[in-house]
This record gives C-alpha cells, structure tokens and sequence, in this order.
C-alpha cells in the first residue's frame, strides 16, 4: 500500500481511536492512547490489507517539557511492503502501557531496554528483568532527557557563543 | 656405527665388569628408563615445537622465531615457564584425584614403550603380549582423564572427562579390532615378531594386505588420542579446554606433553604395525640404521595426524559415537573376517 | 564458573542411579566462542540444551544518551563504535538517516564512493564471520586464510581515510576524502584475487563432509519465527525470505548496480552460511559496478559546520552485513538531536537464539551462535 492509501486505510479502520502526525520522512505516523493500543495492534497485525508482521524497531521518547513520555512503535509489514509509525504518549509520572511482545516477539527486549532506560512500565510483559544496565543500578533512568549522573557532563549548545 | 644397539651393548658390558649381577639388573633398568624417558621428553619437546611450526606453515604465517634458531628452544622456553607457575587448586576440587589425574596420564604414556622396537635389537623388553600390553596400557589414559574431569569440579571439565571417557572407550573398540588383523598375518602378538614378518621389501609390509586394517587404526588413532577431528573433551570452542580447564603449572604441562606421547605411541605402533617398524623399504637401504627407519615412519604418521588437526573442523560428541559405532566397527568386524579367509585360503 | 551451589552434591544412591539432573551451565562473558562479551546462561540435560537465556549488556555506553550530547557531525564517530566490523555501513546508515532528515542532496560521485566502500566492509565482515565460524566449527585454519584477503581491504581503506578498524570515512552530505589515484586499480585487483579465494573457501569448508554435518539441518529458523522475531539481514535470507533493503528498499546508489540477493531454504546453519558466502561474491560485483561507473564531481555536498537539521523526524534504515541497521531521529531543530534511537541487527538477531538452540547440543549452540555473526557492541550499543 502507498502511504497515503494506508493513512486513509488507518483513519477508517480506527477512526477516533489513532490521532495522525506528521509523518515520518514520508512513513505515515499516528498517535494511539495507551488504553486502545492493544485493541490497535489487533486490528495491524490481523487485518488482511494492514498484516504488519514485523517490528523492525521500539523506542522510547521523553519530553521534559510538557511532562510526557512516549513509546515509539516503527512497524513494517513483509507481505504488504508498508510502513507504520504509531506513538503511545503518557503522563511522565507513571507511564504505563501495554507490552506488544505478544503480537511481535521482537518487542521482548526492545520493551526491556525500554523500560529500564526510560522507565516506562509495559504491562504483562513476559519477562520484566533489567536487560542493559548492571545489575545493582540505581540512579534512575538515563535515556530521560533531565537525567543527571555522576559523570555526565551535558555539553552546551555549540554555536552559541557566536 | 651409527646403530645404538652396539653403544647400548657396550655399555651394558663395561658396567657388567664392574658391577655384581643383581646390582647390574638395577642399574640397567634404571639406566633404560632414563634413556627412554629422557628420549620421549625431548621428543614430546619436538613434537609441540613441530607442531606450531607445522600449524604456522599451513596458516600462512612464520610461527616462533625467537627463541633458538627458527623458535627450536620455545617448547624448552615454554616448560620452563610452566614450571615456574603457581600450581593452583581449586577450593571446592577433590585434592587427591585432583593430584593423581596427570600423574598416572604422564607416567602410562610412558609404559607403552617397554615392548617398542625403537630398532633392530632396541626393545625394553619383547613381551610375547607385546600388542595386547601396549593396548591395554594406553587405555589408561580415559582414567586419568576423567579423574581430572571429576576432581576439578567444573562443569566444563566434567563434560570434557565424560565425554573422554566415552569417545576412548567407544574408539578402543575398533582400535584394537583394526590391530588384530596385522596380528593375525603374524601369527603373534610380539612387537618384535611382527616387524620381522615385515623384512625384505617395502612390499612385505602389512599395510599392502591390510589396507582397510590401516585406514581403521589410523582414524581409531586419531580419536584414541583427541586430536581434530575428534578433539571433542577439550574442544576449545565449546568447553574451553574440556577437562584440563582447571590445571596450571606443571601439572597442566604433565597433561599436555602426554598428550605428545600418546600421539606418537599410536603412530609408533601404526609404524610397526602396518608400515614395517624399523625395516627399510629396500635392501640396499639397510646401511641406514634401524631406529632411523621407525623414527621416520613414525613421525611421518604424527605429520599425517597434525595435518588432519589443521585442516578438518570438529565433529559433534553424537556424530563421533555414530561413526565408531555404526562405521568403524562393522568395517572392523569386516576385515577380521576377510583377513582371516584370506589367510585360510592362501595358506 | 559454577552457577548454583559449589557444593559438592550428594552422592548417588540407590534409585537415583538412573535419574539425570538437569544442570545450568554458564557460557560467558569470558569465553573462546561467544564472540565478545556475551553470558549465555544455558540449561542442560547432559549434552543437550534445554534453555538458553542470553545476558547482554556487559558493553553497554548507552550511545544513544550520549548521541543526545553531541551535535550531529560528532556523533560520527561513535556509530564506528557500534559495529567496529563494518564500520563503513554503520557511518552510512547514520548519514542516510541525518540526509533524509535534512533533505541533503549527496554529489553522485560520494555515492558511488560510499558504495565501494560499504561493499569492501561488507566483504571484510563476511570474512571475518568465516574466520570466526570456521573456528567455531573447530577448524582454525580459515581463520587466518579469511584474515589474510581482509588485510587487503583493511589496506585499501587505510589508503583512502588512514584508518584500519574505525574509518569515520563517511560526512553528512558526502565523504569526507576522495580516494588517492591508484584505489580504483588496486580495489579491481583486490576483486579479481577474491573470487578464486571464495572459491577456495568453498572447497575446503562447504564441501567438507565433517562441516556439512555439523552445519545442515542445525539450529533452524522459519520463516514467520524469524520474521515475528525481526531477524534480519542474512539469517532472515536464510530462511528464504529474498529481501535486500539495497534492492528493495534502494538507498544511496543501490538501484544502479545488478547484483543477485542469496537465499537459503531450510533456515538452518548451512544457508546463513552459504548466503554470506554467495554475499561476498555479489559485493564484490557490485564494487567492480561501482568503480567502473565512478563519476566524477565533487565528494560533498555543503553542509555547514553548525549544522541544524530542520524539526522533524526520520526514520532510514541500510542493509548492514549483519542485517538492518537503522537509525530514527528525533531533531529539535539545534545542533545536537532531541532524540536517536538505533535499531541494530545482531541485538534482534541475537534475541532469536534461544527458538534456535533449543534441543540441539552444546557444540552447536556455538555453531548457531556463530551463524547468526553477533557482534556484541552492537548488541549493548
């Protein structure tokens, strides 16, 4: 499906339930509630013209500013040949969504890494351990953009000075 | 004059003139055992230095150089090194065992010369059992590997101890099975009697009426003593060193010059064998001493063996059960059988 | 090395003469064939792997945190520490990503140039897997032979950009040197003595009777596993599956060359290593294309120094030797991005390995492990 076939695919199949973004050099982007997302990915991965088989990458995003964060879903479809960029945005205080492990098992570790470095919780995630950071880590979750550690020094905005 | 045996006999007649009877025997024995242990120490030294030099030139590169004239002093450099490391033992280790694996492993590798004809007359002793002596002596070594394995109380040794066991107990089978048609075409079992069986030309040698025979012990061999492709119960990739992962010092230096020595017990005894012992391949050639003709064949037999290590990948601990079980020893059973008809046939 | 209890364990009586214990054995972080710092917790009945819980992590930098931290010409250099193998590709994938973010149009001339050079790396990983594989495999003579050719290309990049193992050759918006007079010569001559030598390495290793059995019918991977597991690169051609993001998704240069995409049927060990074989061979095809065609023009496009790409987001992914490597990019419109996330093959790829190893031995689980070329600091990044 071409992109813009696929948005419009989207926006009836889900209609309220997805909101659209700007798209994402040209892969169409939209943004999900946590509490549709699960019912979301159902309709992606079993739709016969959507059929997104395959989570090439999962990521997190934080935004300081306005008190959010968010996951990142980058989903392809092998069959269909087709792009799809969903985003989940919670409050930062105790984001919480739902794991997409079951759907593509890729999610496993991405959601892992995820969580420890963001500090998002995934919910019936089949396998909650820490992936990336030591063992006895306590100093909070470094991928937030305010986080502050010991040795980390943020470098100031080159151009600046002129 | 270059055949030891007069040296030797000499020797032995100047110490007689001296010495008592009784007082003789024991300085005899213990002056055999020094020559054939001093002997298989400064071969196993060269066969670990052949062995990097052998590796480096099918590799493409030089190997040692530094030590010595092209690295010949780097075995010598190395054992010295070994000895002086600390001997570590690990806390929760079974400390006899632990102790006696690469005792008994460095003294049985050493027992399987007694009835080797290193020449024409050079033999400890030419036992009637010669065959049968050497191969039950040799296996041996399956007890002290998996002593190690037991003892230094690592999964990875125990793996590597079991699967030793197992491999050398498997392979013995077709092993010995492979010898007895040699034995069989000398109608006895002394080293000695079988090497005069093979006199005259290098066409009496029993490899040309045991062809299949020589194929089975030489594979049999290769797995007898853990070289590639058999090198399962210290394969490095797997259980990193497989039952010596725990040994240092001197005691991990025991380990690996027996491994040495076995390797050149078995192609010793494929030498004499299959491919004459100590006979030359022509008459004209006798003038060339003996022991020279049974070193040659011999460590032309370990080269075969180094090749094999540097060119074949490894196989699976299952697949090697299944190739002794299922391959080798019909084909052993086989040529039992042919040989013995044969022998009823033509005699 | 011991996992549970150093305890010695009671000795056997009675009935449980017969019973077997299930044991846990830990592969790693230190050893021969984990490539790297890699724990492989396994469970083991014997010789026969019950479970494989990978550990990882042991190199992390969290490179992604400190891409946050530099501006987007810095970060170059750190994506050669993702995957120091090839670090032609991983250069590459982070331009196509920061260009397709920025709307940079590339010279065709630093194109071309950054495909001859991600095909020699390309090649340079393949041999290095072969070397790696074939000593898993218990056979250590490739290694040195698969070392030697590599020194070749290594010499051909230290000709071009100085450096043998962290090249930091590429520059967004081109290539940060042009190649000295005799690389086009050299790098034909380089091609002409591969093919024998791949041949050669075919002789000694594909048809080997010994290698065939450790590698045919092991550690298999199907199609929709390998997929729902987003496997890439070529264990997922392995598996059958003929998808090239060069071919299919054409990026720099790409969709001007003619080169096959290798695939395997059965998804086992054998396939993924034929298809790199057969990889090294089109690469090399694609590298005789690409020089013969070279044109000439200018090796960058002008970019400024205080570069600030627009607000936006990318997402560009390349066909790494080890699978896709992608880059999505979060740019805030300053110097330095707002966010990068890198999706990288071996740590997807390496996630596949406990479906592999169930049930085989512990010799092939360092067959497998070596037939999916896991690079460990692209695991962690």
């Amino acid at each position: 499906m071409t992109p813009e076939e696929l948005t419009s695919k989207i926006k009836a199949t889900f209609a309220e339930k997805v909101e659209e973004l700007p798209a994402v050099t040209g892969i169409p982007a939209f943004k999900v509630k946590p509490e549709h997302l699960e019912e979301v990915c159902t309709t992606l991965v079993s739709d016969p013209e959507l059929n997104f088989d395959n989570l090439p990458c999962l990521g997190g995003i934080d935004y300081p500013e306005t008190n959010e964060i968010g996951v990142v879903y980058c989903l392809f479809s092998f069959a269909k040949r087709h792009h799809l960029n969903l985003r989940v945005i919670m409050p930062r205080d105790n984001p919480e969504v739902i794991s997409v492990s079951k759907f593509w098992v890729a999610a496993d570790w991405f959601e892992r890494e995820t969580a420890e470095l963001f500090g998002i919780k995934f919910k019936d995630h089949p396998d909650p351990r820490p992936l990336l950071l030591i063992e006895e880590w306590d100093e909070g979750y470094p991928m937030r953009r305010d986080w502050e550690g010991k040795d980390f020094i943020r470098m100031p905005e080159t151009g600046q000075e002129k | 004059m270059f055949e030891l045996e007069g040296i030797f006999s000499a020797v032995g007649d100047f110490l007689a003139s001296f010495l008592g009877a009784p007082l003789l025997q024991i300085v005899s024995i213990i002056a055999v055992a020094g020559v054939v242990i001093g002997f298989l120490m400064v071969l196993a030294l060269f066969l670990v230095w052949w062995e990097r030099k052998l590796s480096a030139d099918f590799q493409v590169r030089i190997g040692p150089m530094r030590t010595g004239p092209h690295g010949v002093l780097q075995t010598i450099a190395d054992a010295l090194k070994l000895l002086q490391k600390e001997d570590i033992v690990p806390l929760t280790a079974d400390k006899k065992v632990f102790f006696w694996a690469p005792v008994i492993c460095f003294v049985t590798c050493f027992l399987a010369y007694i009835c080797m004809p290193f020449g024409k007359g050079l033999i400890v002793r030419d036992l009637n059992i010669g065959i049968l002596y050497i191969v039950a002596i040799t296996t041996f070594t399956v007890i002290s590997l998996l002593m190690a394995g037991w003892a230094s109380n690592n999964k990875y040794s125990l793996l590597g101890g079991m699967r030793s066991a197992a491999q050398i107990i498997s392979y013995e089978v077709p092993l010995s099975l492979s010898l007895l048609g040699a034995v069989m075409l000398a109608q006895s079992l002394s080293m000695v009697t079988i090497v005069q069986g093979q006199g005259g030309s290098f066409l009496h040698w029993y490899i040309w009426r045991q062809p299949l025979g020589f194929l089975l012990y030489v594979t049999a061999a290769t797995a007898e003593v853990n070289r590639t492709p058999f090198d399962i119960p210290e394969a490095e990739q797997e259980l990193v060193a497989g039952y010596n992962i725990e040994y240092s010092g001197m005691k991990f230096a025991m380990f690996f010059l027996a491994e040495f020595i076995n390797m050149f017990t078995v192609c010793a005894i494929a030498a004499t064998l299959f491919l004459g012992g100590w006979n030359p391949p022509f008459e004209f050639l006798s003038f060339i001493p003996s022991w020279v003709w049974f070193l040659g064949k011999s460590l032309f037999l370990v080269f075969i063996l180094m090749w094999f290590r540097w060119t074949y990948p490894r196989l699976r601990v299952d697949q090697l059960m299944a190739f002794a079980w299922k391959f080798l020893l019909p084909l052993a059973f086989l040529n039992i059988i042919v040989t013995g008809f044969l022998i009823y046939l033509f005699e | 090395m011991m996992v549970d209890s150093p305890d010695r364990p009671e000795p056997l009586t009675g009935d449980r003469n017969l019973e077997t214990e299930e044991f846990v054995v830990n592969m790693g972080p230190q050893h021969p064939s984990t490539h790297g710092v890699c724990r492989l917790i396994l469970t083991m009945d014997g010789e026969v792997i019950k479970k494989v819980v990978p550990d990882i992590g042991f190199l992390h930098r969290s490179i992604e945190k400190i891409a946050e931290n530099r501006t987007y010409h810095q970060f170059m250099i750190y994506t050669d520490r993702i995957d120091y193998v090839s670090s032609m590709n991983a250069n590459h994938a982070w331009c196509v990503a920061v260009e397709k973010l920025a709307g940079i149009e590339v010279p065709e001339r630093a194109e071309y140039l950054r495909v001859i050079m991600a095909e020699l790396n390309r090649i340079a990983s393949h041999l290095v897997f072969l070397a790696s594989f074939a000593i898993d495999l218990g056979a250590v003579t490739p290694f040195l032979y698969a070392f030697r050719e590599r020194e070749r290309i290594v010499d051909l990049f230290e000709m071009t950009c100085g450096q043998r193992l962290t090249y930091n050759y590429m520059r967004i918006g081109g290539v940060s040197k042009d190649v000295p007079k005799d690389f086009v010569s050299e790098t034909k001559k380089f091609c002409s003595y591969l093919y024998p030598r791949v041949d050669e390495y075919e002789a000694i290793l594909t048809e080997n009777p010994i290698f065939l059995g450790r590698t045919k019918g092991i550690g298999l991977l199907d199609l929709p596993t390998a997929i729902n597991y987003s496997v890439s690169g070529p264990p997922l051609r392995g598996s059958g599956l003929k998808w090239d993001i060069r071919k299919d998704e054409p990026y720099s240069a790409y969709e001007k060359f003619d080169f096959d995409i290798p695939t395997g049927e059965n998804g086992d060990t054998w396939d993924r290593y034929k298809v790199r074989i057969e990889e090294m061979r089109q690469s090399a095809r694609i590298v005789e294309q690409a020089l013969e065609g070279l044109p000439e023009g200018g090796i960058k496009a002008k970019v400024p120094a205080r570069f600030r790409p627009p607000q936006g987001e990318a997402f560009a992914r390349i066909e790494a030797p080890r699978g896709e490597m992608a880059y999505f990019i979060v740019s805030d419109g300053s110097t330095k991005p707002y966010r990068v996330k890198i999706r990288t093959a071996s740590f997807c790829n390496l996630q596949a390995l406990p479906v592999m190893a169930r049930g085989w031995k512990i010799a092939d689980i360092v067959a497998i492990f070596g037939s999916l070329d896991i690079i460990l600091p692209e695991v962690d990044r």
